[in-house]
């Protein structure tokens, strides 16, 4: 199971989950219910199979290596979404790293 | 429209290779970088229609949640490869992952929102 509470430890991280490939909730940590982490399991998975489609149809159209798919991240206006592999975290913009953010996420998903 | 002198001064991030700008309705508007034309049409394609599908997730988040802070998505990156794209806006830069500054990109770009 991935080291949660190593991305938690993240400054501006307040949660941070685990899922499969297939959008099931692993293991979560943080300030949110477990029906709103399965949700969010369930997107993630989703985005995965999604960016995982478009880097590798874009390697064999381009010639460029972006494949494997390594991970994604969503930005609003105070808070984002940051994925590597199967886990994930939630953050506070104005307080995060993106860079110290990605670098947890890569130990923690083996990237 | 993001003129050249900006998606250049996108290339000067550190492993930058390609820079552009992309219409609501995904038409390629300007570009700049080691790509062609087709690769950059394809891109621009799938930022916009990234863009609109993490618009829905983040409205329909929000709606869920009851929590304000996802919506209207400003950005998103993916990373795949030996490359990563990051894009805010109508804008967006194509780096080298290993080289890739995220905070000093993410600032830079937000300037053209």
């Amino acid at each position: 199971m991935a080291n949660l509470d190593r991305l938690m430890q993240v400054k501006g991280v307040w949660a941070a989950g685990e899922f499969t490939d297939d959008g099931k909730l692993v293991a979560y940590k943080g300030n949110i219910s477990e029906e709103q982490a399965a949700m969010a399991a369930e997107m993630c998975g989703a985005n995965n199979a999604m960016a995982k489609m478009q880097c590798d149809g874009y390697t064999a159209f381009s010639g460029q290596e972006w494949t494997p798919l390594m991970g994604w991240a969503l930005t609003g206006p105070k808070y984002s979404v940051c994925v590597m592999g199967n886990v994930g975290v939630f953050v506070n913009n104005d307080e995060v790293s993106f860079n110290e953010v990605f670098k947890a996420l890569r130990e923690v998903a083996g990237k | 429209m993001a003129t050249l002198s900006k998606l250049k001064e996108l290339m000067s991030l550190p492993g930058a290779v390609a820079a552009g700008e992309f219409s609501d309705d995904g038409r390629l508007l300007a570009y700049y970088g080691n790509i062609d034309e087709k690769s950059a049409e394809i891109a621009a394609m799938m930022c916009a229609a990234n863009k609109l599908m993490g618009n829905m997730q983040a409205k329909g988040w929000s709606a869920y949640t009851g929590q304000d802070g996802f919506y209207p998505v400003v950005g998103f990156a993916v990373a795949g490869g030996k490359h990563v794209a990051c894009i805010m806006g109508n804008v967006g830069v194509f780096l080298e992952l290993d080289k890739a500054d995220f905070d000093k990109t993410f600032e830079t770009l937000s300037r053209y929102i």
